[in-house]
């Protein structure tokens, strides 16, 4: 905030003079409005993404018609449902139906006021940043109940109970997985966190006392991909199951908030897991860090937020849904345990060896070449196998 | 105990190998035809719309009868014998003079069992496939022709009469007897 007062004051120099409510105003108002717009357009890019992943992963083309490749299909489909009747079904409790989606929106949208995209390029840096995410992004929880009691739907009615008891179990593993890195960095800060992973990749949390925080990772990221209703655990709009769960009853521009909230959440998710394990705004490498005379924070953190991203679209077209009890099983039968054990023993560790483990000073970039490896040589023969097929095929 | 952790294993695993495949699949190409741009080139033995050579039909009603959802729809008069003589272009005269022959092929159901009987193989089934319209009584084809251009010579009888000449000691009967050996080898063929 102060670096917006710092920007304003020196762009506009008659500001410098103004009432501080005017100052406090516009330094809250503008971070808002980019943030919200930014955040609000994403979901654009992020379901022609899904759309175009998931077909190129079944050997299709996806959207190709609107625009070159189909790049405009996402902008008609928002146009679309901004345009269409929001309809009232009759019996529905018309003040809860209204109340739903903006509770859903305001929730996904909340935690990109602490995310920190650049050493100073935040909106706010709480002291309580990682709490203040898990709290607020548990709020859809109540956005969805309420759309499914209000919808006065059996489907629907189902989904919200589902995602209530889906939330709820995920939500202890995914903080007791946020509490191990918490304890590590000392502070509860997200500039604190991303300012203890500086110096390059193997300074990431994801990285330190190896063999434990890659797991705490993983079960983080389990818990927040059921935590934002992504498919290995999507129980709660199962199409196959329940017409579409929660938002059964909903169109037009209510249904493009639910959305929109989705694919926020997802978002949010992906971000926070970069700025918690994958070293936030930081360059893998420190020389990469500032190429030329931008600070590029921002385009690290991007990138880290869209290929989590990815990886989330690649696991939805990869993973049939989980039934319920399997849901439950994953939640309280394993991820709870582990998330538990990785408390106590990094509380331990940290105790003991505050630095970490020998090995954490390099372990990091093997394990990363190692990975990449895989995927560009998976990637290469891929490529060369179905160039060959269709050789033969056409031959 | 032991359970558990192998468990975990194996559901971490699988889903590694599960993502194994798609990233494959996320660089091979895609199988896609876009359609109206790209069209897929059908075998010629595609049944699609059906077709009638009004000019070889003789009205037998073969394929009428053969019809499992009766959607042709045959009419046919004796041709009076003033008239010359029409030949299918197997060598088979015309002996009825067919008035309606219409196909709905919005009733059609592409089975292929009208096309067997039919002595001088004029309804066939063509590979196209483009004929979606707004009205359904579009899908009736009228097949019948008032301008028609009907062979008046048997086309067979040129080529035949070579060979039963030969033989064939009486010359008279030769101009009307021919007809009747080419029925027998399309029915045959």
């Amino acid at each position: 905030m102060e670096f917006t007062y710092g920007l304003l004051t020196g762009l506009i120099p008659g500001l410098a003079g103004a009432p501080s409510w005017v100052l406090v105003a516009l330094g809250g108002l503008i971070p808002a409005f980019i943030t919200f717009n930014f955040v609000g357009l994403g979901p654009i890019i992020y379901v022609y993404a899904e759309r175009k992943i998931s077909a190129f992963m079944q050997d299709r083309l996806g959207p190709m018609r609107v625009g070159p490749y189909g790049l405009l299909q996402t902008i008609a489909d928002a146009i679309k449902l901004l345009f269409k009747e929001a309809i009232f079904p009759a019996g529905v409790d018309k003040l809860l139906f209204l109340v739903a989606p903006i509770i859903v929106v305001t929730g996904s949208f909340l935690p990109f006021v602490v995310i920190p995209w650049g050493a100073r390029l935040q909106a706010v840096d709480l002291n309580v940043g990682v709490f203040y995410v898990s709290a607020v992004s548990s709020l859809a929880t109540v956005g969805l109940i309420m759309a499914g009691w209000a919808s006065d739907n059996k489907y629907a009615l189902f989904g919200a109970m589902r995602s209530a008891a889906q939330i709820v179990s995920y939500e202890i593993p995914s903080v007791m997985a946020l509490l191990t890195v918490v304890m590590m960095a000392g502070s509860l800060s997200l500039q604190d966190i991303v300012r203890g992973q500086a110096g390059g990749l193997q300074n990431w949390y994801l990285f330190r006392y190896f063999p434990l925080m890659p797991i705490a990772f993983l079960t983080f990221f389990t818990a927040g991909l059921a935590e934002c209703n992504r498919t290995p655990f999507d129980i709660p709009e199962a199409e196959s199951e329940l017409v579409a769960g929660f938002h059964t009853e909903y169109s037009g521009f209510f249904f493009a908030m639910f959305f929109l909230a989705e694919y926020t959440e997802m978002f949010v998710i992906s971000s926070v897991a970069s700025v918690l394990f994958l070293g936030g705004f930081h360059a893998p490498h420190p020389s990469l860090q500032a190429i030329g005379a931008l600070g590029l924070g921002w385009f690290w953190l991007l990138l880290k937020a869209w290929f989590l991203i990815f990886v989330m679209m690649w696991l939805r077209w990869t993973l049939p849904r989980l039934r319920v009890d399997q849901l439950m099983h994953v939640a309280w039968k394993v991820l709870l345990p582990i998330s538990f054990v990785l408390v106590v023993v990094v509380g331990g560790l940290v105790l003991k060896w505050p630095a970490g483990f020998p090995w954490d000073r390099w372990v990091g970039w093997p394990i990363t070449l190692v990975l990449m490896g895989f995927l560009i040589v998976g990637m290469i023969r891929a490529i060369s196998w179905s160039r060959r097929r269709t050789e033969e095929l056409l031959a | 105990m032991k359970r558990w952790f192998t468990d975990l294993w194996e559901g971490f695993w699988t889903v590694v190998i599960g993502m194994k495949v798609t990233w494959r699949h996320l660089f091979t190409r895609s199988v896609t035809l876009q359609y109206p741009d790209v069209k897929w080139q059908l075998p010629p033995r595609t049944r699609m719309r059906l077709f009638m050579k009004y000019e070889d039909c003789i009205g037998c009603g073969q394929c009428v009868r053969a019809c499992p959802v009766s959607c042709i729809y045959l009419k046919a008069d004796k041709r009076p014998t003033t008239e010359p003589a029409i030949f299918a272009a197997n060598g088979q005269p015309i002996k009825l003079d067919v008035h309606v022959f219409d196909i709905d092929m919005s009733l059609c159901c592409y089975c292929n069992l009208c096309t067997y009987p039919c002595p001088t193989d004029c309804i066939y089934m063509t590979p196209e496939y483009e004929f979606a319209t707004t009205d359904l009584t579009h899908h009736l084809y009228h097949f019948a022709k008032k301008d028609a251009k009907f062979l008046t010579l048997n086309p067979k009888a040129a080529a035949a009469p070579p060979k039963p000449a030969p033989p064939a000691p009486p010359a008279a009967p030769a101009p009307q007897a021919p007809p009747s050996p080419p029925p027998a080898s399309p029915a045959g063929a």
